[in-house]
């Protein structure tokens, strides 16, 4: 009896022992209770959609491309550039996917879960990778969280084939395990989303592989353009999205991008902004405020690209560069309304020009920003915007196969005739002849009419939403990125222009502000140094011709920063770049 | 006269909890999905492989010495400590490793100092006496990096042989006089930007070329390639000292307490605007030492250069790089505190019922002095770095809330 309890009270203690000296924290999780039902694969799946962009992210997409202009020049086309400015070698977002893929096995829940969750993962992972690909080229490929000792930490990079073939396979492991239902909030990753991202993804790849010879994988493209096709076509196919065409020709296309609600009729993705769980992006201050934000506006030569509303181009008229603002943008594709500020645009019931506080142009974009003026100088704006949606999915299906050469008149009615329909563009009839104000200002060497058309609608439909350099990339068209900044026509000096005919003048360029101004005109001071006249007293804008823009070859592959190479004497710096 | 010396080991206790533990933290999610932001966790922190304590080793010899009848004191000691396996963050690791590196017990860390107290007390005799002490105390230590694993010698982290406390950066040679000696100066100075188009003008700072190679950069960054950077200062406070005295007669009683620092290098650093002025941010302040001390071609001895905005904010630009002329020597020597105060005599005191009184005057922070004051007085020397974490968390270098001024008068009276 004695020795029972001395043994009792002995367990007593050393088991009493144990618990206060291997205590975990009670706010937090470990790896052995963080992987077991499917709640807890969610509860971590979560933390992967912190790597898409969010809405702030997509307002700044475009701010490198040919089309806009703004306030400063990108020091990676002008100034100094190099890899010791070089960002975006950041590995924390693929660490948490493999962890994730190495731990979620061990769930006790069924296949048909875990093969979901992975399929997430791996949807996450081709996002990585065609990002990481797309700005740096060969990267080295990890399908392990790697340890600190792990010799793969020094190895150095994989062939791009080796990378891009492993993400298609884990865009294919995504595309066939993912759950098949409809977001109709447009927030999650679903196999439709992940059938068009691979769309996406492929035709990159396919492009890229065609223009650019000196990746020595010309052979492989057409491979990549069909399946860039097919993806596409399946989500067509599947019918679960459209355009939108609902409401008012004039309204249609930018109900898109400034409701509260993301239209899942055409939108499968979105960066969803709520006012009520103040989630907020900054549209409308990046794209009003002359100090917060860029102060981008489209360049003419582009405005130009926007055809009438009967179908032909508007520069097969002559003298197209020579017609005042308040004219030239009468009669043309509705989207050019929905894009920028003009004719009877109006903010909070006033009558809202062009803002020459904001623009350089003239052409101030309005795409993505409210036109309620509450937000104009604070991060609240809560209209959700897209990631994807289905406009590009057809756009992705008619450019893969007007490349690959088996492009039909019933894939031009499906896909580029019905975004022009949207818009009010009344003939809508296949092209025959190549429109040489394109080949000339964007595309020479394209003689495919279609093709011109298919790359002319591709850069009105998705201005802004951050597709542009990546087109430019793949096309081996980075050199647009230094054409000649132009503005809007400017009939004479010292004249005041109205520029939305509401009987108010807004603007007028001068070569010496005067003493007495016209109350409301904003007197744009024409110094010939930055901001010229193409015929010395009138003409189109024409800004920034004293600095000298340049976008050499060896851009198209981002360096690699300075600190890892030194860090890892594998990792070899793409060519052309020098510290 | 005593001598002492002690000899031990002790552990560190003071190390956060939980670094053995991987951990995963749920925290709600700033984006929304399906509708509402729901929470999240992600990968825990990688841990380190085996970890042990960190041992600190010292080993101390003293006196404490009193001559003259104790009117004469002085305490000295001598320390050195070795602190073995110290848990300190590794190794910088390739980016694609995609995790904090793990800390560990990565370094031993040798320190050296020594301590130094002189005191003089005394009395006059008589019916009125004057009775004084004054006290001087002096310390100063030195930490050596013993061992630390970097092979490629990187001097952005520890390394063998590095003092705690060394800045690393280029060396000014004056300034660009004329256009005529930038298109001959035959060195490229581009890694080092004075504007996006980075075009030098006259005025605009030239740096030493210590490598020879008609390049300015920070070559691979590492001990043996450190571009044209040297060790150019040492943040560590070095002879800290302090001097108080009491002195009392006839009931009227004065003390004061002195307190500063021997020896210290301050690089102003990131959004400083209190230092750069409009050099950090043109819309920010403009202090009138940085205004009146513009280089121009009349004044072409100022201190700062040619004024151009951002400069001292936008990395790699012209004041941002750390370098030597603008280095600061922050040693001060500040008037803490200082007391003159009466005692009301006993009798009077007394007859109103009180067992004593008094009444004084203490100033506090009065009077500083620092050999940084000579290009600007805007900032705290005592209260250099960083900025009040409560006020304005982040907002650069010397935005601390400074040290007060104050004046108290005071009666202090206690009752039988």
């Amino acid at each position: 009896m004695k020795y029972t309890l001395f043994l009792v009270a002995g367990m007593l203690i050393m088991s009493a022992c144990n618990r206060d000296l291997d205590l975990k924290p009670f706010d937090k999780l470990s790896p052995e209770n963080a992987f077991n039902t499917e709640k807890d694969l969610q509860l971590y799946a979560n933390s992967l959609y912190l790597d898409l962009p969010d809405g702030s992210d997509i307002v700044r997409g475009d701010a490198l491309s040919d089309y806009l202009v703004g306030r400063t020049l990108s020091n990676y086309i002008y100034g100094t550039f190099g890899p010791t400015e070089a960002t975006g070698w950041s590995w924390s977002a693929l660490r948490k996917i493999n962890y994730f893929l190495e731990h979620a096995g061990n769930a006790k829940i069924t296949d048909e879960a875990k093969e979901h969750y992975t399929g997430l993962a791996r949807f996450f992972r081709a996002w990585f990778y065609f990002n990481k690909v797309k700005q740096f080229g060969d990267v080295p490929w990890y399908d392990k969280s790697l340890a600190a000792d792990d010799p793969d930490l020094y190895k150095g990079r994989d062939p791009r084939t080796l990378v891009m073939d492993n993400v298609l396979a884990d865009l294919d492991y995504a595309c066939s395990h993912i759950r098949n239902t409809k977001d109709n909030g447009a927030s999650q990753i679903t196999r439709w989303v992940a059938l068009a991202f691979k769309s996406r993804v492929c035709l990159f790849e396919g492009t890229i592989r065609k223009y650019h010879p000196k990746l020595n994988l010309t052979g492989t493209s057409n491979d990549w353009l069909d399946k860039a096709a097919d993806a596409a076509n399946q989500v067509i196919e599947g019918k679960q999205y459209k355009l939108l065409t609902a409401g008012a020709t004039d309204q249609n296309y930018r109900n898109l991008f400034i409701n509260e609600t993301p239209n899942s009729t055409e939108v499968l993705l979105a960066a969803v902004n709520n006012k009520s769980l103040r989630v907020f992006n900054d549209a409308n201050w990046y794209w009003t405020s002359a100090t917060y934000g860029g102060r981008y506006s489209f360049i003419k030569t582009f405005i130009n690209t926007y055809l009438n509303t009967d179908g032909t181009p508007f520069t097969a008229q002559a003298g197209f560069d020579n017609i005042p603002f308040a004219q030239e943008v009468k009669n043309r594709d509705l989207r050019l309304k929905q894009s920028i500020r003009m004719g009877n645009y109006t903010r909070d019931g006033a009558m809202a020009p062009p803002d020459f506080t904001y623009t350089y142009t003239g052409y101030m974009p309005i795409k993505l920003a409210v036109d309620a003026k509450a937000t104009d100088g604070v991060a609240e704006n809560f209209n959700s915007l897209p990631l994807i949606r289905y406009a590009e999915v057809l756009l992705n299906y008619a450019e893969a196969k007007a490349e690959r050469g088996n492009f039909t008149a019933e894939d031009w009615n499906l896909t580029i005739a019905a975004l022009r329909q949207r818009a009010g563009i009344t003939g809508t009839s296949l092209p025959v002849t190549a429109d040489p104000y394109l080949q000339q200002n964007y595309f020479p060497g394209i003689n495919d009419p279609v093709l011109l058309e298919i790359r002319r609608e591709r850069g009105i439909e998705l201005a802004l939403e951050g597709f542009r350099y990546d087109d430019l990339k793949r096309w081996h068209l980075g050199n647009l990125l230094t054409m000649p900044y132009d503005g809007m026509y400017v009939p004479a000096l010292n004249t005041l222009m109205d520029l939305n005919e509401d009987g108010k003048m807004d603007v007028c360029f001068v070569e010496k502000i005067p003493a007495t101004k016209v109350p409301g005109v904003y007197y744009f001071l024409i110094d010939n140094t930055q901001f010229k006249l193409s015929n010395g007293a009138s003409g189109k804008l024409q800004l920034f011709g004293n600095l000298p823009r340049k976008y050499e070859d060896y851009k198209y592959f981002y360096p690699i920063p300075y600190n890892e190479i030194i860090l890892n004497g594998n990792l070899v710096q793409n060519p052309g770049w020098t510290n | 006269m005593k001598l002492r010396a002690s000899y031990g080991t002790l552990g560190n206790g003071n190390i956060s909890p939980y670094q053995f533990l991987e951990t995963m933290s749920v925290t709600q999610m700033g984006r929304i999905l399906n509708g509402i932001r729901p929470d999240y966790t992600q990968q825990p922190n990688v841990i380190p492989n085996g970890l042990t304590w960190e041992k600190a080793t010292t080993l101390n010899i003293g006196t404490d010495l009193a001559l003259l009848n104790n009117r004469l004191t002085l305490t000295a000691d001598w320390y050195t400590r070795k602190t073995k396996n110290m848990f300190t963050d590794g190794l910088p690791l390739p980016g694609v490793f995609g995790a904090t590196e793990p800390k560990g017990n990565y370094a031993d860390l040798e320190t050296k100092g020594w301590e130094v107290s002189i005191g003089w007390r005394n009395k006059t005799n008589g019916s009125k006496p004057f009775s004084y002490d004054v006290r001087l105390v002096l310390s100063d230590n030195k930490s050596v990096i013993t061992r630390f694993n970097n092979p490629l010698g990187l001097i952005n982290t520890y390394y063998e042989g590095m003092q705690i406390g060394d800045i690393w950066g280029f060396v000014n040679d004056g300034y660009f006089k004329d256009q005529h000696e930038i298109d001959t100066r035959g060195i490229d100075q581009s890694f080092i930007r004075v504007s996006a188009a980075n075009k030098i003008l006259p005025g605009d700072i030239k740096f030493k070329d210590l490598n020879n190679d008609k390049k300015i950069n920070e070559g691979a960054g590492s001990l043996s390639d450190p571009g044209d950077k040297t060790v150019i200062g040492n943040s560590s406070p070095r002879y800290m000292y302090g001097f108080n005295g009491n002195m009392d007669w006839n009931n009227i009683f004065v003390s004061f307490f002195f307190q500063g620092i021997g020896k210290r290098d301050f690089w102003p650093g990131a959004d400083n605007s209190l230092f750069w002025g409009a050099y950090n941010r043109p819309y920010s302040w403009q202090p009138v030492d940085v205004m009146n001390n513009i280089w121009s071609e009349e004044n072409p001895d100022a201190y700062f250069p040619r004024m151009r905005g951002y400069t001292a904010l936008n990395s790699r630009a012209e004041l941002q790089v750390t370098q030597s002329k603008y280095l600061q020597n922050a040693a001060y020597l500040r008037l803490k505190n200082i007391t003159l105060g009466y005692n009301l005599p006993a009798s009077l005191v007394n007859k109103a019922g009180m067992a004593n009184a008094r009444i004084y005057v203490t100033g506090q922070n009065l009077w500083t002095w620092s050999p940084m004051y000579k290009y600007v007085k805007t900032m705290d020397p005592e209260v250099i770095e960083g900025s009040d974490p409560e006020l304005n968390d982040g907002a650069g270098n010397g935005m601390s809330y400074p040290m007060l001024k104050t004046y108290t008068i005071g009666i202090n009276v206690t009752f039988k």
